[in-house]
């Protein structure tokens, strides 16, 4: 995918999707939250990528930004609710490439990992997770479901 | 005379560590800054909140007024709850600026001009503990973002005052 423009031209190797999906899926792995497939989870989720890399800046400096949308879905119950999650971080501008490549790739690094915090330390999930797996007596487990981009 | 110049970068380099001691540890622990909202009739575009929220969170980093800064509506232990901030604001006015009046007259005469308000909230009490008001100026042909840059570092600025102020005792 094409990050930067203006400069010729600066890509990721991997879709956002994917790299959006491996980020969540380590961050819920690392909590021991992550159900081996969708059928033994509790709660399954699809996440829906809006915004991946850099956004308008001020010209001096690098914006990145990462902006997605997760539903938290009980499938027992089929009841879902929405989790939104926003990540940001300022890197410093470059003149060379060399220089602008490792300002670009930290700060999307960046606000990726702003962007996973925002979402599983977000009261928005807790509150999601608390109200879907309310009565079910389960241990909240989830697995994430192929990253999306939203439909236009 | 070369004594001199010795005792004199010496005396420099002691009076730079009096002047702040190493390692001071922020005074709170976290602070959640907010998306501001933008008042009835202020023109700007919703890239410009963005661009302000992520800009007003590297400076609030960069200032150490805190030991971390978190992200829109992250969860915080009770336990800290006493020792984190919330800011939140309103940009109240922005103007457009005139090129032209700027060319000609000069002196700041057609510059961009923003104003916002902000409140810094205590967690666990919701108790006020400073209000800021910031206004800048930008000449008409700079990006909007570079007057959200500059809002961003006063603010920081101006509340980092307003708190060492607020905590000093009388």
């Amino acid at each position: 995918m094409l990050v930067m423009k203006e400069r010729g031209g600066l890509f990721l190797d991997k879709q956002p999707t994917a790299i959006v999906k491996q980020a969540i899926e380590q961050s819920l792995k690392a909590a021991n939250l992550l159900a081996a497939d969708q059928e033994s989870a509790d709660l399954v989720l699809r996440v829906y990528l809006f915004h991946f890399g850099l956004a308008a800046g001020s010209g001096l400096d690098f914006f990145g930004k990462v902006e997605f949308s997760t539903m938290v879905k009980n499938i027992k119950t089929g009841e879902s609710q929405e989790v939104k999650a926003v990540g940001t971080s300022i890197a410093k501008g470059a003149m060379r490439k060399k220089s602008m490549q490792k300002n670009v790739e930290e700060d999307i690094e960046e606000a990726l990992h702003d962007a996973t915090r925002n979402f599983l330390r977000g009261t928005q999930l807790k509150e999601a997770v608390e109200a879907l797996t309310k009565g079910a007596g389960v241990t909240p487990a989830a697995a994430p479901s192929g990253g999306k981009t939203p439909s236009k | 005379m070369r004594i001199v110049m010795v005792a004199v970068v010496g005396a420099m380099f002691a009076m730079g560590a009096l002047a702040k001691p190493k390692g001071e540890t922020p005074q709170y622990k976290t602070a959640e800054a907010k998306h501001f909202t933008t008042a009835e009739g202020v023109e700007l575009s919703p890239a410009f909140v963005d661009y302000f929220y992520a800009e007003l969170r590297a400076e609030l980093t960069k200032a150490k007024l805190v030991n971390e800064v978190i992200g829109e509506g992250e969860a915080v232990d009770d336990a800290d709850a006493p020792k984190s901030l919330v800011i939140s604001g309103t940009i109240t006015e922005y103007k457009k600026g005139n090129v032209v009046k700027s060319a000609l007259i000069g002196f700041g005469a057609g510059f961009k001009s923003l104003s916002m308000d902000a409140d810094v909230i205590r967690r666990s009490d919701k108790q006020n503990l400073c209000v800021l008001h910031v206004h800048v100026k930008v000449d008409p042909r700079w990006n909007e973002k570079v007057m959200a840059k500059g809002a961003a570092h006063q603010m920081v600025k101006e509340m980092k005052k307003a708190l060492t102020e607020g905590t000093k005792p009388a």
